[in-house]
């Protein structure tokens, strides 16, 4: 490891090694913590060509689910980074797929699921 | 340095790398690019390649509309707005909003307490959100703007920064005896119409021979050409309501929004924070007379861009209110809570389309037995016959009556969609296609087939009552061709506007696109050629004065292409290559073919010429009117889709418009169409069809758009400033630019990245309206 071998060269004491060991223990873990840090995801379930809020949305994410509260909210905590596809369920209706990215670096990812961008148009006069 | 630390030095600063890139040099560049450390993180943006980064306070989605980046002419009407995304524990405040290091917090509340909660701010439901939305504020002078907004949210302080470009005006900055360059501007908008198309027409209705075309079309011969990107404010694939607002509004819009953008009360699609557009900016302030021309319904998204307001293009009985500037409480756009919004619309001066239901009460009888509409209308007013006459508009339903309407009056005509019952690829609300108008005026055919023959249903008598004429042929041939339509809304304007005023008139051909989702390419192409009739009309007329602008353009493309061409008569029923065979019928699953076999696998898949054999197609126009006589020469071009259902194909055209599948899913064929045909399967998304028919609602069943750029050409007065390649959101500057006489495309450039802005921060106090 290129990195590895240059912190070698030159190190002169057994305190600068304690030093360096040290120093790259915290840089590694701080490369790594954002990649391992989960993120929350929040959003609304909604249709703006409709007008509609669905409380009571089911929003699978993964093996997990959630349903959506009176005012249509949903909260999924602690999802780790990653792409997802993320499934819509509204009782009495059709099942909707969507798709998300979850970003580590943002505290709260805002995933507002809009069936009037995330389904396919009600017609072709809706294209 | 001592060079024993050097290297323990150089660690340390290696490992704190990520560190300082997590906490963001500068990772909101893509939006402001300061170059330094942000303290706003957008929401998604900085490093991360995410799906959807937009300028948003990470913590509480805290942003501002307009979005970052609109372009907007000095004068031009926004709605600010404030808001957060995320649920606080306790109501949210703005603690200040400063313009250019003006703060403008008080007079922002001031503003919002006289527009009163509700509606006319836009306030959301839950106190734990903020949301606040100032109505009808214009920048008064060119340059940047950088508005910030900080937000107190659960007792720590967020912030957002939003940056305006503020171009020129269209209009010298004093009022009296200032005129534009321009006068007269055009803005033809083929639907869907992407540079495949353009070439097919010019093909079709030209001819080639020995590698050439055989003459240009009109759109061929225009001035000036650009390539131009036509993403959405939220997806690279623009829906048609934000693909033709951005070009009149320069604002990115999200899709089926039509001059608004998003906002945290997405239950409410009237109340989000609006734009004014070119056609309200100038009817507003010089009383420029204003018009819309579509095959489309009249409320569709491309005709509604110029001049209506809403997050949902489904809302169309509000919009056509809007288009009339008629609100009324009771109604489908009350005046209660849209009083900024009354003030922002303009009534249009010509109205030129189909989609009557929008326009007329159920009540009304001509819905069914003349508009063939088996039970629909608005339940609240009649638009049509009570509405518009009392506020001075003329009517017209058909083109005797178009044609005898009078030029000294604001026009609203609404016309005949395609009505057929054997039919499924238009619908009611849509003007029939260039082509089945030209077989019902007996000026092409089918195969050899005319109006008379039963396969076209035309003979028959319309399905709910003889108002529009004895036969289906005869409602047709009464709709009103695009070029007829152009006549009458410029002879009305020039009337209107006079010798000394100007007009602005949008001309949309929209079955390029809607019969381009039914995959019917022989339609598509007759659609482009008639549109290409009217541009070279607007040409020779209106474009022979000094002050008139033209300019053509698509709002997006389809993924449709060129790819071969075929010989009709081989593949039609009878002829020497027998029909389909292919993934249908019994030989399905099919084995492939050997040398021994007499029946090909796919005989109509090599039925296609392509590459090297892909000669040169015979359409003929006997009138040499740009048309060709019949759709299915003895050579005819083949288009074919990279993004679609499952359909079935013999490359000969349907005798009527039929949509491609079952109408429920993706992936299953229309059985009506082309049985023996090849079949196509698709690559478009298909739904669960798991628990009950529900499950199925909202497949894709047709063709989607593209997210190619598309050709932009403009002709006239200020067309130089057209060339190049730039954003949808740049034309409206550039129109503006061309009105203000502006002829070299470089002088746009003064100092920024935006066009026709100045290299200036003008103090805050010039924003206007608060």
């Amino acid at each position: 490891m290129v990195l590895s071998r240059s912190l070698v060269i030159g190190a002169p004491t057994a305190i600068f090694r304690s030093l360096r060991a040290v120093l790259l223990i915290a840089g590694l873990a701080v490369l790594a913590a954002p990649m391992a840090r989960a993120a929350d995801v929040y959003g609304r379930v909604y249709d703006t060509m409709r007008g509609e809020l669905y409380p009571g949305a089911r929003v699978e994410l993964g093996t997990r689910a959630v349903v959506a509260d009176d005012n249509a909210q949903y909260w999924l905590r602690d999802v780790a980074p990653g792409a997802y596809l993320i499934r819509v369920v509204i009782p009495g209706r059709r099942e909707v797929n969507g798709r998300v990215l979850v970003v580590a670096r943002q505290p709260t990812n805002i995933v507002n699921l809009d069936l009037g961008r995330i389904d396919p148009p009600h017609d072709e006069d809706e294209y | 340095m001592d060079f024993r630390f050097r290297h323990t030095v150089i660690a340390a600063a290696l490992l704190s790398l990520p560190t300082i890139s997590l906490a963001g040099l500068d990772d909101d560049a893509p939006f402001r690019g300061d170059g330094k450390p942000n303290a706003v993180q957008p929401v998604q943006g900085g490093r991360v390649l995410a799906d959807f980064p937009t300028n948003a306070e990470p913590s509480t989605g805290l942003r501002m509309s307009p979005p970052t980046g609109t372009q907007l002419i000095r004068g031009q009407r926004f709605d600010l707005r404030v808001e957060t995304q995320i649920p606080a524990k306790q109501a949210p405040e703005l603690r200040s909003l400063t313009i250019n290091g003006r703060d403008v917090t008080a007079a922002f509340k001031a503003k919002i307490a006289a527009q009163g909660a509700g509606l006319e701010s836009g306030s959301p439901q839950s106190s734990l959100f903020l949301g606040a939305t100032a109505r009808n504020l214009s920048f008064d002078r060119e340059g940047t703007y950088k508005v910030t907004a900080v937000v107190s949210v659960d007792g720590l302080e967020r912030s957002i920064t939003n940056e305006f470009p503020v171009a020129a005006s269209p209009f010298p900055a004093t009022g009296k005896g200032s005129k534009a360059a321009v006068n007269r501007v055009v803005f033809f908008l083929g639907d869907g119409m992407g540079l495949p198309i353009r070439t097919a027409a010019r093909i079709v209705g030209k001819g080639v021979y020995e590698g050439r075309a055989q003459g240009g079309l009109h759109m061929d011969r225009m001035d000036h050409y650009a390539m131009v990107h036509t993403t959405s404010f939220d997806s690279i694939i623009t829906d048609s309501a934000p693909g033709m607002a951005t070009y009149i509004t320069g604002m990115k819009q999200p899709n089926n929004a039509l001059n608004v953008s998003a906002d945290n009360t997405p239950e409410t699609a009237l109340d989000n924070p609006r734009i004014e557009t070119l056609w309200e900016f100038l009817k507003r302030t010089r009383g420029w007379k204003t018009g819309v021309v579509t095959d489309a319904f009249v409320t569709d998204a491309t005709p509604a861009a110029v001049a209506a307001h809403s997050r949902a293009r489904s809302t169309r009985t509000a919009i056509a209110q809007q288009m009339l500037g008629f609100y009324q409480d009771g109604t489908a756009q009350p005046a209660t809570g849209f009083k900024a919004l009354a003030e922002l619309t303009q009534p249009l001066d010509v109205i030129l389309g189909a989609g009557a239901r929008d326009w007329m009460l159920k009540s009304n009888a001509d819905l069914k037995a003349f508009y063939q509409y088996r039970d629909d209308g608005r339940s609240d007013v009649d638009l049509f016959a009570s509405v518009a006459p009392s506020r001075g508009y003329a009517t017209a339903r058909n083109l005797p009556e178009l044609n005898a309407a009078p030029d000294n009056k604001p026009l609203l005509g609404i016309f005949s969609g395609e009505f057929r019952a054997t039919s499924s690829g238009l619908g009611t609300d849509n003007i029939p296609g260039a082509l089945d108008r030209r077989v019902a005026r007996g000026l092409a055919t089918i195969r050899g087939k005319g109006p008379a023959a039963p396969e076209m249903g035309m003979s028959v008598a319309p399905p709910y009552g003889t108002g529009c004429g004895a036969t289906v042929a005869d409602c047709f041939r009464a709709v009103p061709s695009k070029v007829e339509m152009v006549k009458k809304a410029v002879s009305v304007l020039d009337n209107l506007a006079g010798k000394s005023g100007g007009w602005i008139l949008m001309v949309e051909q929209s079955q390029i696109d809607k019969l381009g989702h039914t995959l019917e390419y022989e339609r598509v192409v007759f659609d482009a050629l008639e549109l290409d009739e009217a541009v070279g009309w607007v040409a020779s007329n209106v474009g022979r004065r000094v002050d008139a602008l033209t300019v053509l353009t698509a709002d997006h493309a389809q993924p449709e292409t060129i790819i071969g061409v075929v010989l009709p008569g081989a593949v039609a029923a009878g002829g020497p290559t027998p029909p389909g065979g292919c993934f249908t019928g019994a030989e399905y699953p099919i084995m492939l073919g050997t040398m021994g076999e007499v029946a090909r696998p796919c005989p109509l898949q090599d039925a296609v010429g392509t590459f090297n054999d892909a000669t040169f197609p015979t359409y003929r126009s006997s009138r040499n009117d740009g048309y060709p006589d019949d759709s299915d020469p003895d050579v005819k071009l083949v288009i074919e889709d990279g993004g679609r259902p499952t359909y079935s194909t013999n490359f000969l055209t349907n005798y009527q418009p039929l949509e491609p599948t079952d109408g429920k899913s993706a992936a299953v064929p229309n059985p009506k169409r082309a049985p023996d045909g090849l079949l196509m399967t698709g690559n478009m998304p298909t739904r669960t069809i798991v628990g009950g028919a529900n499950k199925t609602e909202r497949s894709v069943t047709v063709a989607p758009h593209s997210g190619d750029d598309v050709v932009l050409s403009a002709s006239g007065a200020g067309s130089a400033l057209f060339a190049g390649s730039y954003e949808n959101s740049d034309v409206h500057v550039r129109i503006s630019a061309a009105l203000a006489g502006v002829k070299d495309r470089r002088a746009l450039d003064r100092g920024t990245p935006y066009a026709n802005v100045p290299k200036a921060t003008p103090d805050g106090k010039f924003l206007r309206g608060l």
